[in-house]
């Protein structure tokens, strides 16, 4: 059984009065123990929304998250807060998500002082200190504030929050976005370390395509809240099938200066948040649609026993020709 | 057509003024661009990439200084001609091209008359011959209802657009050299592409040339002819892309291209950071990170020398450095 399951999951935003934007869009995917699910997208495709419906952080409209066996979006907050010791995050921008008033002892420890209000004053320093060295950093900052450490260093403390409860699912939101190159491979590899150390699963969050390969199993391509592709992250980003993660895939950049892709890329820019598509959400933007995409949904299919896409263009087992062919 | 614009920079020296002492930002910086060069400056937060790019623009502004050397466009020098010399050359002979579209433009003009405005700066032309030209070079940068972008604000326009426009007015003079700074760090990848084939299209097309700053790897490994790799204020490695991505010769540049995960391959990161620039050492900044480091590194600053046909590093131990490199990649 999986650890996470995401079922059918809805969730719309309003601005006052204005037009409602579908930030999530019928999203279903699960996450087995001890794996990565990555969830890749421009600005914009709900990936994050989907992350802070996952960790209770907002209600989704309709459909179910369930973990451990137990639907969450059915919980009562009391029970839900009391689960969220197994399942924490860590954020994109270390700074801002750390309170900079507070001591790196507070920090990390105030998860503890949340979920275990018996442990002492000792034990609690104890277990601070061994989640700091779990992340490469040691006693020796625990009076320390946040400001004085190194955007590296902060991202360790985030994450050394994160394990404090040894949680089973952490969400990965963004976590090497705002760092330098050479600090981002020092993190995505302690994250990894970690997870084989703990058997962790996580449910990360990217736009980086070469840091999604080297880091996940499995990957869900989202585009205007929808999902439009969900595979084997190597099979993904090998051969995608739907003409948007074709287009995002061609267009990531290689730092190996003969391998320039030949860019397949979308016309114009994504359209307004509020735009309702009754069809598929690429229409306008697709080389390959044809005169039904505009009006006929498009639910994600199989087309391999591990893969499913979102596009009628894309035939069950094909082996992808299809997608190069100009249409009829 | 404009007269060969070659950008030669000398031992470029910037410094910013803090509560806790002057920071040397910059530190003896040289380099030359060339007619049809695309070269990219690299190198991680607090290099001094931007601060290099932002003293050719002569946009340095207090608490920054330029505390020495020449920057020379076209055999004049620019850190010499003050203000209004300078205003004649940028915008005209030279365009730029910042990070954020919608920081360069002004939300409470219409493009139209922020377009005129550009125009006007370097030549005489009526309100009506502004907006042939304005047309025309919307049109080439790839816009197809120009019309309705020149009648319309900043604000009706998505971040992809926004760029093309300010790409639109950066060379409406047709400048012989772009400085441009992160272009495309604030668009979308599926959009980044695209203004980038734009760019360095308009480049390939007459013989200028661009220096374009990023902390993008893939961007100058796709777009530059040439690099320069940055690292605490100071240059450590030049060359083609090619020499420099495949045999790099500095301790840091194989450092930075360690940390970037390849199909199947592990990654690296490095430990420590940036040296102090305030009390900047008087060896190699890279020195206490570097696994190749010994006492003349800590006691001698290094020079850019010449290592190789068209490239230079500033590494006491480079000598020997591409044959070890090759082997042990391969």
């Amino acid at each position: 059984m999986p650890l996470l399951e995401v079922e059918n999951v809805v969730k719309t935003f309003r601005r006052g009065g204005g037009p409602a934007v579908r930030a999530v869009d019928d999203v279903s995917f699960s996450i087995e123990a001890g794996q990565t699910m990555t969830l890749i997208g421009e600005s914009g495709s709900g990936k994050s929304t989907v992350a802070r419906i996952v960790l209770g952080l907002e209600r989704p409209d309709s459909g179910r998250v369930v973990f451990d066996g137990q639907d969450l979006t059915a919980m009562s907050p009391r029970d839900l807060r009391a689960k969220r010791s197994t399942l924490t995050a860590v954020f994109q921008e270390p700074y801002e998500s750390l309170n900079p008033r507070m001591k790196v002892e507070s920090i990390v420890g105030e998860p503890l002082k949340l979920f275990d209000r018996t442990l002492s004053k000792a034990a609690r320093r104890d277990r601070v200190v061994a989640s700091l060295e779990e992340v490469g950093l040691g006693a020796g900052i625990l009076r320390r504030y946040p400001g004085d450490l190194s955007g590296g260093q902060q991202q360790r403390l985030g994450i050394a929050r994160a394990l404090i409860l040894s949680p089973r699912l952490i969400v990965l939101d963004e976590p090497t976005s705002s760092l330098d190159l050479t600090v981002r491979a020092t993190i995505l590899t302690l994250l990894k370390e970690l997870q084989l150390r703990h058997s962790l699963t996580y449910l990360f969050i990217s736009h980086d395509i070469a840091t999604v390969r080297y880091f996940s199993t499995n990957t869900g391509v989202m585009y205007l809240g929808r999902f439009v592709e969900r595979g084997p992250t190597e099979e993904i980003i090998d051969d995608p099938r739907h003409p948007y993660s074709v287009a995002l895939l061609s267009s990531t950049l290689s730092t190996d200066p003969g391998e320039m892709k030949p860019a397949r890329p979308l016309t114009g820019d994504a359209p307004s948040p509020t735009t309702r598509f009754p069809g598929c959400p690429l229409v306008g933007r697709c080389p390959v649609q044809v005169d039904e995409c505009a009006t006929r949904p498009v639910p994600m299919t199989s087309i391999t026993p591990t893969r499913s896409a979102a596009c009628i263009r894309v035939r069950p087992g094909t082996a992808g020709p299809e997608r190069n062919e100009a249409p009829s | 057509m404009k007269a060969s614009g070659e950008l030669k920079v000398e031992d470029l020296r910037v410094s910013f003024q803090t509560a806790q002492g002057t920071v040397r930002a910059v530190n003896g910086v040289g380099f030359v661009v060339k007619p049809g060069d695309v070269l990219g400056v690299v190198g991680e937060s607090g290099c001094g990439k931007s601060a290099t790019l932002r003293a050719i623009a002569g946009l340095t502004q207090p608490p920054g200084h330029i505390d020495g050397g020449r920057v020379e466009f076209d055999g004049r020098e620019l850190t010499g001609l003050g203000r209004g010399g300078l205003r004649r050359i940028l915008g005209n002979e030279i365009g730029f091209i910042s990070q954020s579209p919608f920081g360069a433009l002004n939300p409470i003009l219409s493009i139209e008359r922020q377009f005129r405005n550009v125009i006007k700066a370097h030549r005489r032309a009526s309100a009506r011959e502004c907006r042939e030209i304005a047309l025309k070079a919307l049109r080439d940068v790839g816009i197809a209802g120009p019309e309705r972008v020149l009648d319309g604000y900043a604000h009706q326009l998505s971040g992809g657009m926004a760029q093309r426009v300010v790409i639109a007015m950066a060379t409406v003079h047709n400048p012989q050299l772009i400085l441009a700074d992160e272009p495309t760090t604030a668009l979308d990848v599926t959009v980044q592409r695209q203004i980038l084939d734009l760019i360095t299209g308009l480049i390939a097309e007459s013989n200028r040339s661009m220096l374009i700053v990023t902390h993008d790897l893939g961007v100058v490994a796709q777009y530059c002819t040439r690099v320069l790799v940055m690292y605490a204020g100071q240059a450590v490695e030049e060359g083609t892309v090619d020499q420099v991505f495949r045999t790099p010769q500095h301790p840091y540049t194989q450092a930075l291209l360690a940390a970037v995960p390849k199909v199947g391959g592990e990654i690296r990161g490095l430990q420590g950071g940036l040296p102090d620039l305030i009390n900047y050492p008087s060896g190699c900044p890279y020195a206490d990170r570097c696994p190749k480091a010994t006492e003349v590194c800590v006691e001698t600053r290094p020079p850019m020398v010449r290592a190789g046909q068209g490239r230079r590093t500033a590494c006491h131990h480079a000598a020997g450095e591409v044959a070890g490199y090759a082997a042990a990649r391969s």
